[in-house]
C-alpha cells in the first residue's frame, strides 16, 4: 500500500521542485543505504549503487505518478542497480562483513551489541536472493504486495521464498551458535 | 513468540546506517542541477543520425539519376 505522505513528495517531484527530492532523501536514504549495504557487502559498493538510485528519481521523479508507491520504487531500483553491478562484476554476493554499522543510541546492551554482530553475520552468509528477501520483508518492513511489486512476482511465491530464506537464516544461527559455544569450550579448557 | 516471530523483531532491530554529511551535500547539489536542467527535446546523436541518412539518400538518388542521364 503506498504511503500517502509520499503523495505530497511525488507531486513536488512531478513539479521538478527540488524539494520534492531532499523530502525524499531525508525519508529513505538511511534505509536505502543500509539496505545495499547489507546486500553488497561493500561500502564503496553501496555508496556507487546509492548514488545511482538517488540520481534515478532526479531524473526519473517527474514521471512518477501521483499514487505510486515511491519506497517500493527506490529499493526496486536499488535492487535492479544491485545485481546488474553483479552481473557486471559475476559476483555472486556473500557480504564480507567490512562494514556492519554500530548500532545507534544508548540503550543497547552489549549483550543485544553481541545478538545484532551474529544476526549480520548469519545474513552476510546467506544467498543474496535470501538476503535481499529479509532485508526487504524484516528489516525494511515492505508488505508481501510491495515486496511483490519490487521482485516482479507473486505473492504466494514470495511468502514461499521469505519462509524458506527464514528458516536457511534459523540454521545459519543455529550453526554460529554452535560454533561459538565449541570455541568457549575450546577456549575454557586450554586455560 | 514463535521463533520466526522472533527472528523478525530481532531483523527488525538491526539499525539504520548514516550517510557522510558531505556525501550527502555532494549528491543533493548533483541531483538538483539534474532537476533544473531542461529536457532535451531530441537528443543530439539522433538527430546527427538522421542528418547522415538524409545525406546519403540524396546522394544515393543522384548517383542512380546519373546513371540514366
Amino acid at each position: 500500500m503506498p504511503e500517502t505522505r509520499d503523495r505530497e513528495v511525488l507531486l513536488l517531484l512531478e513539479q521538478g521542485d527540488p524539494r520534492g527530492f531532499d523530502l525524499a532523501y531525508a525519508r529513505y536514504a538511511e534505509r536505502i543505504f543500509g539496505f545495499l549495504l547489507r546486500l553488497s557487502g561493500s561500502r564503496a559498493v553501496a555508496e556507487d549503487l546509492f548514488q545511482h538510485t538517488f540520481m534515478r528519481l532526479a531524473q526519473a521523479g517527474a514521471r512518477l505518478r501521483a499514487d505510486s508507491d515511491l519506497r517500493a520504487w527506490l529499493f526496486s531500483v536499488a535492487r535492479n542497480a544491485f545485481h546488474s553491478h553483479a552481473r557486471s562484476r559475476n559476483v555472486e554476493a556473500r557480504a564480507d562483513i567490512e562494514l556492519m554499522p554500530a548500532p545507534r543510541g544508548t540503550g543497547a546492551s552489549p549483550d543485544s551489541g553481541l545478538a545484532l554482530d551474529e544476526l549480520e553475520r548469519a545474513l552476510a552468509g546467506l544467498h543474496a536472493g535470501d538476503r535481499e528477501l529479509l532485508l526487504l520483508f524484516g528489516v525494511e518492513g515492505l508488505s508481501h504486495a510491495e515486496l511483490a511489486a519490487v521482485l516482479e512476482l507473486d505473492q504466494v511465491t514470495v511468502r514461499k521464498r521469505i519462509s524458506r530464506a527464514r528458516a536457511r537464516l534459523a540454521e545459519a544461527l543455529d550453526g554460529d551458535a554452535r560454533v561459538m559455544s565449541k570455541s568457549k569450550v575450546s577456549d575454557d579448557r586450554s586455560r | 513468540m514463535t521463533e520466526v516471530d522472533e527472528l523478525l523483531a530481532r531483523l527488525r532491530k538491526l539499525p539504520a546506517v548514516a550517510l557522510d554529511s558531505e556525501f550527502k551535500a555532494s549528491l543533493q547539489a548533483r541531483a538538483h542541477r539534474r532537476m533544473r536542467r531542461p529536457a532535451r527535446s531530441a537528443p543530439f546523436a539522433s538527430l546527427v543520425l538522421a542528418g547522415t541518412v538524409v545525406l546519403y539518400l540524396g546522394w544515393a538518388f543522384q548517383f542512380t539519376s546519373a546513371l540514366y542521364r
